[in-house]
């Protein structure tokens, strides 16, 4: 094994890689089982022992392609493969769940058609789910604590570019241009 | 000094969160030297480790799991313990330390996890002698040094 204090440790060989990367299915396997469905149970579904399903989620290091999507149907649940640009990061792998945390906060898109009609915008409280083509009318607005006039176009709204940091910039009631559809924002916590 | 802080290899680094090794001239903690025996000489990475790091980079990155590693938030006392969990040949597995802010002054918010020992979690209950051992280790001065010496702080 080399060591290295300059890459991340998948980056070590690609048995590592795939460990990394299988934990993080493994992570949305139990989170999709919550307190509800127990290893047994999921067994039962799979027409495996117990023991199989404890050892693959205790040590995911040999999951076949085949195999994450038999437990995926298994809790009903959908995957997507996603390669994505950043090889050799010191920051290491990126968790599925900021993957699906993105598609979630686009509205959870199915087709490109979706994706271009719709946005999230988030202020200190709220994100907003919104029509982009309603953005088209304010591609001037006002960032109300810094008094000036910001030019931005549908695309640069949906990149969150001119999302309001909290307690600076940040819009203390919903802006009027918004429409009432509101989802709570992801609370942040810190354990420990 | 009779205490040393050893950086973990290969680890995500974020400028948020970072986990490190206590070690000790003195008394006997034993949680680097357990990490490092995971792996066989000359062998390629145990998946033991594998998933120690695994939890160590969700947490580093921000993420929640309760199963992988947690906090006593709820108890004042332990409030600044922390704990990474896994699981080897059916035993429940420790790593046990404190969290400390390090860089006060030039980033704040940035969390330090301090492993010190490794236990193996036969009941349903913390062994207490961790956390107190934990709290202990926290405010003494030489391991504080310690911490300062590897991620001295800096005015803004």
């Amino acid at each position: 094994m080399t060591d290295s204090l300059d890459r991340h440790w998948t980056d070590d060989s690609t048995d590592d890689y795939l460990h990394g990367i299988s934990s993080g299915f493994v992570r949305a396997i139990e989170s999709a089982m919550g307190d509800d469905i127990t290893q047994g149970q999921l067994a039962e579904r799979l027409g495996v022992s117990e023991s199989r399903v404890s050892q693959v989620l205790n040590n995911p290091g040999n999951l076949t392609l085949r195999k994450i999507i038999e437990y995926s149907r298994a809790l009903r649940l959908n995957v997507a493969i996603v390669a994505y640009e950043g090889r050799g990061s010191k920051r290491g792998l990126v968790p599925p769940e900021i993957f699906e945390k993105c598609w979630e906060k686009l509205g959870k898109p199915h087709d490109f058609f979706e994706f271009d009609t719709c946005a999230v915008v988030t202020d200190s409280r709220y994100s907003y789910i919104i029509d982009v083509n309603s953005l088209i009318n304010i591609v001037d607005f006002e960032l109300p604590s810094e008094g000036v006039t910001t030019r931005a176009s549908p695309m640069q709204a949906i990149t969150g570019r001119y999302r309001p940091a909290v307690g600076t910039t940040g819009f203390s009631t919903a802006p009027p241009w918004l429409p009432a559809y509101q989802i709570p924002q992801y609370s942040e916590r810190d354990d420990g | 000094m009779p205490y040393s802080i050893k950086a973990i290899s290969g680890l995500a680094t974020s400028t948020r969160r970072s986990v490190v090794f206590l070690l000790s001239d003195e008394c006997n903690l034993d949680a680097e030297t357990r990490f490092s025996s995971m792996n066989e000489p000359n062998k390629s990475r145990s998946n033991q480790q594998r998933n120690v790091l695994n939890r160590m980079d969700y947490w580093i990155g921000g993420g929640h799991n309760d199963r992988w590693f947690h906090g006593w938030p709820n108890q004042p006392r332990y409030a600044g313990c922390f704990t990474f969990k896994w699981n080897y040949r059916d035993i429940d597995q420790r790593f046990y330390g404190f969290l400390c802010n390090p860089l006060r002054e030039s980033n704040p918010r940035f969390q330090l996890c301090v492993l010190h020992s490794h236990g193996e979690k036969v009941q349903q209950n913390t062994e207490p002698g961790f956390l107190e051992l934990a709290i202990r280790l926290s405010k003494t001065p030489s391991v504080l040094k310690a911490i300062e010496e590897v991620f001295p702080d800096q005015e803004k």
